[in-house]
Parts: structure tokens; C-alpha cells; sequence
């Protein structure tokens, strides 16, 4: 039987991470038969987390030994999606190699930390990276990538991540509520210019999802607490993030536009 | 490779008409390799729509019959959702043929017409109607079905059928609006209490969907067309698939959500 996204190429950017939802997406989008293209910004080694460490992870690279596990072609691009002419290289350098761009996984974001602190007190510079990678990144990418899929002429797929942050404020926050929210406007806009070129723009809103970005929480009793008040008693995973973007990238899903889909065990409902 | 929904058991409510959600949904599950108990009420075959009329079909028996054609079991059941004995004997038939319950779909609804009038016009029989399926209805099947998934101890799969008239007020569609809005609520309230119990409750809101229910709108089917951004109305087939993914593993962490499916028509909430 023919795989559901046999013969699609598909972006994913901010996929290095063992514990993350950008590999995880990798994993399941060539599971059912695309080409993965992952970016990421080339980290030091020295700042990767000790779980990946401890089993020599590679970024990009371990990701794309993921990807060609399941019988798919992946490259991998360090990329600073905030430089156009780094965006620009990624969309031109995943034609070349893959002959067209059907999927867009707008998954990278700035770390989680300096900008965890009341608004009276994040540093301009912090705030300002927040919304940029975010925001400015995911803008470029799909403006770059929307124009490919346009004069492609077969549709396409653009898929934001934003989080139960997008939808509902919360202290401390201030920075990553305002990127998220912002995410959602821009989904809506885009889904609304594209939806003629049969291209589908929706985000993905997680919660409390179990990936190395939340490790700054520790695992002890704030993280316990954390997941008992969500309605289904626990976090999410990585993987069940990545297979509702898998969903969403099949022709299976290609009445859903425009939308913000929550994926948080139930913790935020009312929007 | 084993089908993802092998062993497991689906009630599909209102799935009696050819062209209609209820059909596709339970199509899809059969697909997936649940065995799927389909609901009706029983309607006279002078009321069915030509289409139907034209090629032979049986309500609930047809969609039976497209069940056993994916190679799933299938049991019809002629039941009244608001009638609490009628729900007993349903949730009693499925437990005796097929001895559990994993999966319900919560799809009957008052067939469109009357009610969608002004105010001042709708007559408070018919506002009853429409509100009684919808909620009464979800709240009956949802109260008998969870009983058994509760204690089989598993986890199991609510899928709500909403609407964007769950998520919008409209002129001239009170009832609707005030029974959508409270499957969304509902939705919400069943998720807090059920998620522990590894129960997901979800609601899924359609946008037009051309299905029978909505043949005495096709005078106006082309401007509700060009009226979304992606330009055509929707497929039962579309909702269908999308209520299954809703059934499945993967889709565990989607829990409380009332999910639009509309080509773009309504983004908020």
C-alpha cells in the first residue's frame, strides 16, 4: 500500500533535540513516506543536555539517522531562520535536492529560561529573541516556503507550533504568550490568503509535553504537581504531538484550515 | 500488520442516512477494525431522500451492510436517544453481541428545518426537539456508554458531533446554536471528569458538509461555498475520517477540544 505522504518533502526546523517534538515530527511524517529536511542552529555539543551525551547524539545529524531509518531521504541545514538569506538557502537548497517543498513545519523556537520572569524585569534583548524566533522565523519560512508551494500548484501544508501558551496568559510569561498569541493571528491570515492555493495553515497548541525544553522545571515535585492538575493526570509526549502534525500534513485532514488545535490532556478547553 | 482499532467496539448514533456523517464515521471505524453498533429511528422509507430511494437503500441496515463490507461486524439498533429505556436496550444490545463498549459518537440530531426560524416563530415543541437530541441525547448515551468503559478499565473514546453553530450565533438558528454551544460545554465538563479514568471526550465542529441534512439549504449551497476560504463545502467522508483519527492511540493527547473542520469559515475558539 502506497504511504499517505509518499513522494513529499517536507521542512522541519528546530529538530535537533532527542527529547523534542521537531525530531519526533521527523520520525513520524517519514514514517509515512516523506523526505525530511531538519534544521537547526548549530549548538554547541557542550550545551547538549546529558541524556544525549550520554548516547553521543549527534543534533541534526542523529535526527536524520531517524529519518533514514524508516526508509526516507533527510538532509540537514543549519539555519538561522531570523536571516533571510539563511531561509532563503534552506527553501533553495531543499528544491535542489528534493525537487519540490509540500509540508512546513514551523517547530523552532528560543530556548526556555531567561525569559521565565515577571515582565518588570526580562531584558529587552531576551524578549525581543523570543519574538523573533518565533514569530519573525515562522514568518519567513512560510512566506519563502508559500511561494514554492504556489508555483508548485499542488497544495501544500504549513503547520506552526505554538502551545497552550497561545491561548491563555499566565505571570512570568509575558514574552512566550505574546509570540504564541501572535502565532495564531498570523495561522489564521495565512490560512485565509492560501486556502484558494489548496495550501492549509493551522498550529498546533501543546501543553506540558515531556521534551528536554522543559527540563529547567527539574522532574521532581513542581513537575509532579504540574501533571496531576492536568484533567488526564499526566504530560504529553513528544510523539503524540508529532502525530497530530502527522495528521494534519495528510490529505486525510485537508478540510482543517485555519485552526489552532490544542493537544494538552484536556488543561486548557474554553478556546 | 494488525488494524489499529481490532477488538474494539463503537456505538455510531443517527447513522441511518447514504449521504451523512454518521455513515462515514462508522465506515471509517469499520475500516480501522472495530466491529460498529449504528443507531436510527426507525424513519419511514417514503421520507427518505431520492437518492436513497433510487438505490435500494435501508437506513441503518446499508450502513450495516458497508461495515461488513470492510470485514467488521456490525449490529443495527433502532433507538430513540432521548428516551432513557431506549438508551438502556442500546447500551444492553452492544454488551450482549459484542460484550464491551471503547467507543462512542454521539451523532443524532433533530433533522433541519423548522427550527430554523426567527425567534418569534419557533415554536417551543420544536426547540425542544432540537435541544432534547443534542443534549439530552449525548448526556443519556455518554452516562450508559462510560458505565462500561469505566469499568472495563482501558480508557475509551467520546467524540461529540458539534458544529460551527456550536462556536457562533447565527440569525434564525436559536435552537441549533443553544444545542451545539451545549455540546461544547458538555464536552469540556465530561473531559475534566473522565480524563483520569483515560476516557477522551472530544467535540468535532463541522462546517457545512453536504450531506442529505442539508438539501433543503441547496438553493443556497454555492454562495455557503464561496463564502469559505477554501472554497467548497465539506465532505461527509472528511468528517468521518477526522472523527476516527479522534478514536485512535494516537490521537490520546487530544482531550476536551471542540475541533473546528470547516475550510476555513470559523478560526476562533
Amino acid at each position: 500500500m502506497k504511504k499517505d505522504l509518499e513522494g513529499k518533502t517536507a521542512i522541519i526546523t528546530g529538530a535537533g533535540r532527542l527529547r523534542g517534538i521537531g525530531r519526533a515530527t521527523a520520525v513520524a511524517l517519514s514514517k509515512l513516506g516523506a523526505n525530511i529536511v531538519v534544521t537547526g542552529t548549530g549548538k554547541n555539543p557542550e550545551t547538549f543536555p546529558q541524556d544525549e551525551k550520554d548516547i553521543g547524539w549527534n543534533d541534526i545529524e542523529s535526527t536524520a539517522e531517524q529519518v533514514r531509518n524508516e526508509g526516507s531521504l533527510a538532509k540537514t541545514i543549519i539555519t538561522d531562520i531570523t536571516k533571510e538569506s539563511d531561509v532563503k538557502f534552506l527553501i533553495e537548497s531543499t528544491l535542489e535536492k528534493f525537487g519540490s517543498l509540500d509540508i512546513l513545519v514551523n517547530n523552532a523556537a528560543a530556548p526556555y529560561g531567561e525569559d521565565r520572569v515577571p515582565i518588570v524585569e526580562i531584558e529587552n534583548e531576551i524578549f525581543k529573541k523570543v519574538i523573533n524566533t518565533k514569530l519573525y522565523g515562522s514568518f519567513l519560512c512560510s512566506k519563502f516556503a508559500a511561494i514554492a508551494m504556489i508555483s508548485q500548484k499542488k497544495g501544500g501544508r504549513i503547520i506552526n507550533l505554538s502551545s497552550s501558551a497561545g491561548k491563555e496568559g499566565s505571570a512570568r510569561m509575558g514574552a512566550y504568550n505574546a509570540a504564541n498569541f501572535a502565532i495564531e493571528g498570523f495561522t489564521q491570515a495565512l490560512a485565509k490568503e492560501l486556502a484558494m492555493e489548496k495550501i492549509t495553515v493551522n498550529s498546533v497548541c501543546p501543553g506540558m509535553t515531556e521534551t528536554s525544553r522543559l527540563d529547567p522545571l527539574g522532574r521532581g515535585a513542581l513537575w509532579k504537581s504540574k501533571a496531576e492538575n492536568i484533567p488526564m493526570g499526566r504530560v504529553g509526549t513528544d510523539q503524540e504531538v508529532a502525530d497530530l502534525i502527522a495528521f494534519l500534513s495528510t490529505d486525510k485532514a485537508r478540510f482543517i484550515t485555519g485552526q489552532s488545535i490544542n493537544i494538552n490532556g484536556g488543561s486548557v478547553t474554553s478556546r | 500488520m494488525e488494524k489499529e482499532l481490532k477488538g474494539k467496539v463503537a456505538i455510531v448514533t443517527g447513522a441511518g442516512r447514504l449521504r451523512g456523517i454518521g455513515k462515514t464515521t462508522a465506515v471509517a471505524l469499520a475500516k480501522l477494525g472495530a466491529n460498529v453498533v449504528v443507531t436510527g429511528t426507525g424513519r419511514k422509507p417514503e421520507n427518505y431522500p431520492d437518492d436513497e430511494k433510487a438505490v435500494g437503500w435501508k437506513d441503518i441496515e446499508s450502513v450495516a451492510d458497508l461495515i461488513r463490507a470492510e470485514g467488521s461486524k456490525a449490529l443495527t439498533i433502532i433507538a430513540d436517544v432521548t428516551n432513557k429505556s431506549d438508551v438502556k436496550n442500546m447500551i444492553d444490545q452492544t454488551i450482549k453481541e459484542f460484550g464491551r463498549i471503547d467507543i462512542l459518537i454521539n451523532n443524532a440530531a433533530y433533522a433541519r428545518a423548522e427550527d430554523r426560524v426567527p425567534i418569534l416563530d419557533l415554536d417551543e415543541n420544536v426547540f425542544q426537539k432540537v435541544v432534547d437530541i443534542k443534549l439530552t441525547g449525548t448526556f443519556l448515551c455518554t452516562k450508559g456508554a462510560i458505565e462500561h468503559m469505566i469499568k472495563q478499565g482501558d480508557g475509551g473514546k467520546i467524540v461529540n458531533i458539534s458544529s460551527s453553530a456550536g462556536k457562533k450565533g447565527t440569525a434564525n438558528f436559536l435552537a441549533y446554536n443553544a444545542g451545539n454551544f451545549g455540546v461544547v460545554g458538555m464536552t469540556q465538563s465530561m473531559a475534566r471528569e473522565l480524563g483520569s479514568k483515560n476516557i477522551n471526550v472530544n467535540a468535532v465542529c463541522p462546517g457545512a458538509v453536504d450531506t442529505s441534512r442539508m438539501d433543503v439549504v441547496r438553493d443556497d449551497w454555492d454562495r455557503m461555498a464561496a463564502d469559505t476560504p477554501i472554497g467548497r463545502n465539506g465532505t461527509d467522508e472528511e468528517v468521518g475520517n477526522f472523527c476516527a483519527y479522534l478514536c485512535t492511540e494516537a490521537s490520546s493527547w487530544i482531550h476536551g477540544q471542540s475541533i473546528n473542520l470547516n475550510g476555513g469559515t470559523i478560526m476562533e475558539h
